[in-house]
């Protein structure tokens, strides 16, 4: 009896083991996997490099981003013909050129930067990432509208410099001040 | 010897349930940072979010009603689409959510998109959400031109359901599609 008893418990324990549902938890053999942050160096870096982006000061763009920084923005057709996304030319000179001709078109240029809106990610491949998920502002200089655009930006690391940059957002009311200031 | 062995078997069982290592954002996880946690591509909700997607490649959106409430809040992320700070929601919940999926593909034929970027995060504070990162390619029936979108989805889930989903994307080829199928 008491055998029986004690092989019930071994076997009741390791069904114990399996639970019903398969969750996001990651162990090292997991290539696609990892862990992230909110509170780290990488993060705090980007939350710097947005701010100064606001006030049109590139001297953190300068400071982070690799002089070949590979930029990608996700827009519809934006790809060549075997459907790979094309990098934006010019590196980080005309990455931080467009960034700032962005100041020519809009006024108070905001964007959130509320709690949850930057994580750092480290995949247990290595590589690591700070994604943004927030909503850019501004006035344009031209149309005088007020716009709202949800922005995702994800910033890909090499040590403690930006090596690629990926956004994606809907680029209509940009398109729009463009047009408006080349009618002026 | 019998009576050691028997327990030493079961609490080798038990120790056995909590290996291999689970990553837990180690030092964060400590932390006060509430917006921290591990991701992994290899877990149920993943693989639900992939069932998702391959359905409604094949216009089929039996898999919707099986995995979203009826009252889901889609958020388009699109420009000047907000209020309060927040992306205004599409009416219709998960009914409506089905039509415009079945919609894309009155203008599109060969609509594609990988399922090879889909991650699952568990935040610290036990909410779930999945990501997708993916190239939308299509043929318009209207245009006749391919057209590729760049598309993130985020799904948040309560249990094993989603509730909300988020989706950046660059609207222009769609609406073109759309103006294409008025003109005929």
């Amino acid at each position: 009896m008491k055998k029986l008893f004690l092989s019930m418990i071994v076997l009741a324990t390791m069904f114990a083991c399996t639970a019903p549902e398969k969750k996001a938890e990651t162990t090292a053999e997991d290539t696609e996997g990892g862990v992230y942050v909110s509170l780290d160096d990488k993060t705090a870096k980007v939350q710097q490099l947005i701010e100064a982006y606001m006030k049109n000061d590139s001297s953190a763009a300068h400071d982070l981003y690799v002089d070949t920084l590979k930029s990608v923005d996700g827009f519809a057709n934006n790809v060549d013909s075997l459907n790979k996304y094309k990098v934006s030319p010019g590196g980080r000179s005309e990455f931080i050129n467009a960034d700032q001709y962005t100041h020519t078109l809009f006024s108070d240029i905001k964007m959130t930067l509320n709690k949850g809106n930057l994580k750092t990610f480290t995949g247990n491949n290595g590589q690591v990432a700070t994604g943004y998920w927030g909503i850019w502002t501004g006035k344009g200089k031209y149309t005088n509208a007020e716009t709202k655009v949800p922005l995702h930006m994800l910033l890909w690391w090499e040590g403690d410099k930006v090596v690629q940059i990926y956004r994606m957002f809907d680029p209509a009311t940009l398109k729009a001040e463009v047009a408006a200031s080349q009618k002026k | 010897m019998k009576k050691l062995l028997l327990p030493l078997i079961v609490m080798a069982t038990m120790f056995a349930c909590t290996s291999p290592e689970t990553k837990k954002a180690d030092a964060a996880s400590e932390s006060a940072d509430p917006r921290t946690g591990t991701f992994t591509s290899q877990d149920d909700k993943s693989q639900k979010v992939k069932e998702l997607i391959e359905a409604y490649m094949k216009n089929d959106s039996s898999k919707i009603y099986d995995y979203y409430v009826d009252t889901v809040k889609i958020y388009d992320q699109m420009a000047n689409r907000q209020e309060n700070g927040k992306t205004i929601a599409n009416p219709g919940g998960r009914t409506g959510f089905a039509a415009n999926e079945r919609m894309n593909h009155d203008f599109f034929t060969n609509i594609n998109i990988p399922t090879d970027l889909i991650t699952t995060f568990e935040f610290k504070d036990g909410r779930v959400h999945t990501g997708l990162w993916g190239l939308w390619t299509g043929k318009g029936k209207f245009s006749n031109k391919d057209i590729s979108c760049p598309l993130h989805l985020i799904f948040v889930w309560e249990g094993d359901k989603v509730v909300q989903e988020y989706r950046y994307f660059d609207p222009t080829a769609l609406m073109e599609e759309v103006a294409a199928s008025q003109k005929k």
